[in-house]
């Protein structure tokens, strides 16, 4: 990993690390997603800052180059994140379904004057 | 889900009866003649129009005919709407619910023959009006019923039981799956997977015949290119309740 590309690393972490701290505060990102991206963050550079473990991790698992390596963990890292948000959305459209059921099951059955022949499904 | 608490419970003799599901996305052109199909030719049973959110005039034309209409404020999609019919169901202590189309495709004068086969045989759960075991009335596009088909045949590898009209939104059931699918229902194309849930939970299915029309105004649910989606998520879904015994 040539010291150029080191730099350019740390820069563009740096950065974004100010991003997220920023999206946080404007609320645009909450705690969770932004402690997530942080940490993913920091790893980075970490590893831009400390190539001889860099080195040494991808001796470890085998591949040539280090610089394949952060691409490689970056790429694992993003891919969990994605999955993550897919549970996320999963979740949030169930919980939407939910609400959305018990609103509206609410509404018509508190609709004020309502006699209980059209309740009933019946022409009132 | 299981908290069924939702605004005021009407105490009235429903365990004998059958709520009729009718779930409706724009369907303005096509809702009147629906209900008045029911109101004509299954007068015994209630009804609720579910309506999912529609853009026209589907919850207008319900309220000023006075027909009984819950109006969902976000689309849900099929999934959804009838699953909130088997909600109010539960809720309201029906006997028996049956799905029926809001489009016009189904005539109502079937209903009757759903609900005495139900009627001979108690241990049946769910009784599926079925447009392939006579092959009258409309028999849908030659694309459509190659699908169909094929979902029978992966029905029939997976449960060992042979279900002709796997796809059909007219639909009986029982107190016992209503209780069900008021808690968990699929969210899109939910027929065919919630027959594999239910056949592999031991619930006994049945088929009759009925004639089916080609829907009326408005555009189905299932385009050539949802087609395709609808192949891979029924086929998914149905390898997942196999396997999720």
């Amino acid at each position: 990993m040539t010291i150029k590309l080191r730099i350019l690393v740390l820069i563009a972490m740096a950065l974004f690390i100010l991003y997220i701290f920023r999206s946080v505060r404007k609320k645009k990102i909450n705690y969770r997603f932004g402690i997530l991206w942080l940490v993913i963050a920091v790893a980075v550079g970490a590893m831009a800052a400390l190539p001889d473990f860099l080195t040494w991790v991808s001796q470890l698992l085998g591949i040539a180059a280090p610089v394949n390596m952060l691409f490689f963990l970056g790429f694992v890292l993003v891919v969990g994140i994605i999955l993550e948000l897919s549970a996320s959305v999963s979740r949030l459209n169930d919980e939407v379904r939910d609400l959305t059921q018990r609103l509206a099951l609410y509404e018509h059955d508190s609709v004020d004057g309502q006699s209980e022949e059209s309740i009933s499904g019946k022409i009132g | 889900m299981s908290d069924e608490n939702i605004g005021r419970v009407f105490v009235r003799d429903t365990g004998k009866k059958t709520l009729v599901i009718i779930p409706a996305y724009n369907e303005a052109e096509n809702i009147e003649k629906t209900v008045k199909d029911i109101i004509e030719n299954a007068p015994e049973c209630d009804f609720l129009v579910i309506n999912d959110c529609s853009a026209d005039d589907t919850e207008k034309i319900c309220k000023d005919k006075g027909f009984d209409v819950l109006s969902l404020p976000v689309n849900l999609g099929i999934g959804g709407a009838v699953q909130t019919g088997y909600r109010y169901a539960a809720k309201h202590g029906y006997g028996r619910a049956l799905q029926f189309d809001g489009d016009g495709q189904h005539p109502a004068c079937y209903i009757a023959r759903l609900s005495e086969c139900m009627d001979e045989d108690g241990t049946i759960d769910m009784v599926i009006g079925s447009r392939f075991i006579e092959k009258d009335g409309f028999q849908s596009s030659k694309l459509r019923r190659f699908g169909i088909g094929y979902f029978t045949k992966l029905i029939k590898l997976l449960t060992g039981v042979e279900i002709t009209d796997p796809t059909s939104g007219m639909r009986l059931v029982n107190r016992r799956l209503i209780e069900l699918f008021a808690g968990d229902y699929p969210r899109d194309y939910p027929e065919p997977d919630s027959e594999v849930a239910i056949l592999r939970k031991g619930y006994k299915v049945r088929e009759v015949p009925v004639e089916m029309r080609e829907r009326g105004g408005g555009k189905s649910s299932i385009s050539i290119k949802a087609g395709f989606y609808y192949m891979i998520k029924v086929s998914f879904a149905i390898f997942n309740a196999w396997f999720s015994h």
